[in-house]
């Protein structure tokens, strides 16, 4: 299936491949659809390539901007959060 | 209806997702902390409107990225984003797909992603204009779903696609332009390009 819609050789020129495969990273698609995208794929190496890419720079992504917040902005929070609170019932006792 | 008094212990374990979307909106990890702790004070103060039971997470995501939209934005120094019109006519399909993709075969995409450091990711992620910045992070790092991120930046699900894709193209690019100026990567051969667009 699907031979007439693919990119015939032009690597992100197909719009069925672009577009599923996006969605199918992107957690979208059915255990199904999925699937059918991985046979519709497999005839086709300029897809299998953009489907590559896309996983890798997805993946490096999510590593590259992950941070953990400073101990300091912690108790920060933390701290403001109880004055608040303290605020509060004071305002509600008053 | 959330009841206060468990606010912290329900949102204090968010706070390092938080802050590192923060970090990527901001640019600058002062104003990250000023965001994020500015983020925590809306959510506890309008926490009973919470409907205990639907998503904690996106919903404090939807306050941090108001709060830096509507508040933190317009205090910015740097210049506002590019508007989504100027976009779309400097990163059309056919160039971000075209050319980059193209140049990007196995290979050359082999050397660029092994080549690449974390760092210079960040960078070109904060490069991008403030709308698709923040779509590319709450997709590709934090994992929410089009229909989430669509209801975070209350915008259509139509619009989260078309910013994703655009901006995923756009770091794409911008990852292999600094690819081939270390010479990791061959400038892309016009010969190579398709004949027609076709999208």
């Amino acid at each position: 299936m699907g031979s007439d819609r693919h990119c015939l050789g032009v690597p992100n020129q197909c719009d069925y491949s672009r577009d599923l495969i996006a969605r199918a990273l992107d957690g979208q698609l059915t255990t199904e659809r999925i699937s059918q995208v991985q046979v519709d794929l497999g005839n086709c190496l300029p897809c299998v390539q953009v489907l590559d890419v896309e996983v890798r720079f997805k993946l490096a992504m999510s590593q590259a901007c992950r941070e953990s917040a400073p101990a300091s902005l912690q108790i920060r929070i933390t701290e403001t959060l109880q004055r608040v609170v303290l605020d509060d019932l004071d305002i509600q006792d008053f | 209806m959330a009841d206060q008094a468990t606010f912290a212990d329900q949102a204090m374990e968010y706070m390092d997702q938080l802050y590192s979307a923060a970090r990527r909106m901001t640019r600058n990890a002062a104003d990250a902390e000023d965001l994020v702790q500015e983020t925590y004070l809306r959510a506890y103060r309008g926490f009973g409107g919470f409907q205990q039971g639907t998503n904690l997470r996106a919903w404090l995501f939807r306050i941090l990225t108001n709060a830096f939209i509507n508040s933190y934005r317009s205090k910015q120094r740097k210049p506002k984003s590019v508007d989504l019109a100027n976009v779309e006519d400097l990163y059309l399909h056919q160039r971000l797909g075209g050319d980059t993709q193209a140049a990007l075969g196995a290979s050359a995409e082999d050397v660029l992603m092994n080549q690449i450091t974390e760092s210079e990711i960040v960078d070109a992620l904060e490069s991008l204009p403030d709308e698709y910045r923040i779509t590319v992070l709450l997709a590709d790092v934090e994992g929410f779903a089009y229909k989430e991120i669509a209801a975070i930046l209350d915008i259509p699900i139509g619009t989260v696609m078309s910013r994703l894709h655009r901006g995923r193209k756009t770091l794409q690019r911008r990852l292999l332009e600094f690819g081939q100026s270390r010479g990791w990567v061959d400038p892309p051969d016009p010969d190579r390009a398709p004949a027609s667009a076709g999208i």
